[in-house]
């Protein structure tokens, strides 16, 4: 019978969307008491006069407000908008695998800000390398689909195959950019560092960076929900089902570079968001677009604040970077859902 | 009205003709049954009668207008097409599915009104699967899960139906099923057309018959003038006999004599 019960879920996520985005800002290097943070967080929003802040440090203050409260929201905003583009992909492609890594978008934004670092342009301004990748994740959008795209249409095997081969290539050439910079030791030790990605040393700035695509790509997925599911029934039923298919396509695709570029030009490559969290909120909520692509972004959020809180505490004072400590704990975890779930999903 | 006519259309896949010179018309009220060996045409003629495909040559119309002057969402409202392998991979649940076919109603920024409640209610009973209204479709039988594809279809409030083999992976009982529910809606003036394997369930529902072979259309019209032993034998080169059944119904008696051996 239908257990899905979106109202609950929603309930669920944003309590610990909530909790975790407290928990991010309270626990690092030096921990901070709860009711600090919430002290520090209210005066900000409310009339400072309104709140008691005496026994509140200037140094608290700081990693409160000009540290840590950044980088929670930058985690936010990253792993909801990887989770979304991949939610988007896995349905646009009717495919567990499709994800903004595999077609390229993730990869394509990596090498348009390894460029961007190399070439020197992203020491003059911070706003190059968000360009950069914003431009890598089109390009590559753009070069995928036109490979994959024959007669008007675009057969999923063909769009999978030409992702794989523009990601191939695009990792060698990445390769090629951090060999020539390799001279400048720094510069390549920043790129190398970069593609693991990270969230350390983020700052408003960064938020203000990622907000617009980020937050532009969330609308065009929320307001294409149901197309996504009507091509989940493949495509001949939705043309007949009214849908303009390549169309949405476009669309969609573009709206997932959107939110890949953002992502990607903030934090550097975390794989593995886009691809899993997906699947596991499906698991929970079915794969009704309308429900699953928000509480991709809710459950995506949660995911990452909490995986970089434990980046930065697991090896203190070292951090260890986010992509490796993502990987580490998805995989196993997706594997055990595989496994446990195979006959129920179905695709998988 | 919403009469689907083909007038002399032909389409031409990388310098292949699929159909060539193919003119009929499906009129409401008619059951219309597409007959022939694999690969003579049968799916290609529906998705130009269901305006996926655009002709090469020749005219699709619908009341005289070209398909191709229509919106994509004001064709759905008027055409509606299950293809054949319709991908039912996913958990949703069966008045998802349904819900599915108020798409061409639906805006982007609108959500289901009563009345598109009601339209899947009315079509989920009409095709009885409302009883699985909140079931997954993952859980249904083949001959449950055909019923909500028809359900879906019954959904768009289309007035012309179009189905591509729709009991091609049902049993007998089944099949019938689904045939009596095609029949009662051409009796509600609608206009339904499908293709099929079966000679025999097909001479017995369709009022109109399209014999197709080798990318042309062989013969149309009446079961009984369209589908003698001499047509059989042409296209598909088997031998029949037609026999009258107890019941009076005509039946086709395959021999298992080839005539044009392979």
């Amino acid at each position: 019978m239908n257990s899905h019960r979106p109202k609950i879920y929603f309930f669920f996520l944003s309590f610990l969307l909530i909790l975790s985005s407290i928990l991010g800002i309270a626990i690092g290097s030096t921990d901070i008491p709860i009711d600090v943070v919430l002290r520090v967080l209210a005066s900000k929003i409310l009339p400072t006069s309104w709140i008691p802040m005496d026994d509140v440090s200037k140094p608290q203050e700081v990693i409160v407000w000009l540290i840590r409260t950044p980088r929670v929201i930058i985690a936010a905003l990253v792993g909801a908008a990887l989770a979304m583009a991949g939610a988007q992909m896995q349905g646009l492609f009717q495919n567990p695998l499709a994800s903004p890594g595999i077609i390229g978008t993730s990869s394509g934004a990596a090498l348009g800000a390894v460029i961007g670092l190399a070439t020197g342009l992203a020491s003059r301004s911070i706003f190059y390398i968000p360009i950069f990748a914003f431009m890598g994740a089109f390009l590559a959008v753009f070069i995928v689909y036109v490979l994959a795209t024959r007669r008007g249409n675009t057969p999923v095997a063909t769009l999978l195959l030409a992702g794989v081969a523009l990601n191939a290539l695009i990792g060698a050439m990445t390769s090629f950019v951090i060999t020539i910079a390799w001279t400048e030791y720094e510069v390549a030790r920043e790129i190398v560092f970069w593609l693991m990605g990270g969230l350390d040393s983020r700052t408003w700035l960064h938020v203000w960076i990622a907000l617009p695509g980020i937050l532009i790509g969330s609308i065009i997925a929320l307001f294409y929900t149901r197309e996504l599911d009507i091509l989940l029934m493949g495509q001949e039923t939705a043309y007949s089902l009214g849908v303009e298919v390549e169309q949405v396509k476009r669309v969609i695709l573009t709206g997932s570079a959107l939110l890949t570029g953002a992502a990607v030009a903030v934090s550097g490559v975390i794989g593995f968001v886009g691809l899993i969290i997906p699947h596991i909120v499906r698991l929970m909520i079915g794969p009704r677009h309308r429900y699953l692509i928000p509480a991709c972004a809710f459950t995506g959020a949660t995911f990452l604040i909490l995986a970089d809180l434990l980046a930065r505490t697991l090896h203190r004072p070292e951090e260890i970077r986010l992509g490796i400590l993502t990987a580490l704990f998805g995989a196993p975890f997706f594997l055990f859902l595989l496994l446990r779930h195979r006959r129920e999903i179905g695709y998988l | 009205m919403n009469t689907l006519a083909l007038d002399n259309a032909g389409i031409e896949i990388e310098s292949n003709w699929l159909i060539r010179n193919a003119s009929l018309t499906l009129s409401p009220g008619q059951l219309t049954a597409f007959i022939g060996p694999n690969g003579a045409g049968k799916t290609t003629l529906l998705r130009l009668l269901a305006g996926l495909w655009q002709p090469t040559e020749g005219i699709v119309t619908l009341d005289k207008r070209e398909l191709f002057q229509f919106q994509r969402r004001e064709l759905a409202q008027n055409i509606t097409f299950a293809p054949q392998n319709t991908l039912m991979d996913f958990a949703f649940t069966v008045k998802n599915i349904v819900m599915m076919g108020r798409n061409p109603h639906l805006g982007r920024f609108q959500h289901e009104t009563e009345y598109d409640y009601h339209c899947v209610k009315a079509a989920m009973i009409k095709t009885d699967v409302l009883h699985l209204a909140n079931r997954f479709v993952t859980e249904l039988s083949g001959g449950e899960r055909q019923r909500v594809v028809i359900a879906r279809s019954l959904a768009t409030e289309a007035n012309i139906i179009l189905l591509d083999e729709p009991t091609a992976s049902l049993d007998v009982a089944h099949a019938i099923e689904v045939f009596d529910l095609l029949s009662e809606l051409s009796k509600e003036n609608k206009t339904v057309a499908f293709s099929i394997h079966d000679i025999n369930t097909a001479v017995r529902y369709a009022h109109q018959i399209v014999l197709v072979h080798t990318g042309h259309i062989f013969d149309c019209g009446l079961p009984e003038k369209v589908l003698t032993n001499e047509a059989i034998n042409t296209v598909f080169g088997v031998h029949t006999e037609k026999v009258t059944a107890s019941t009076g119904e005509t039946i086709f008696f395959f021999s298992v004599i080839r005539l044009f051996p392979k």
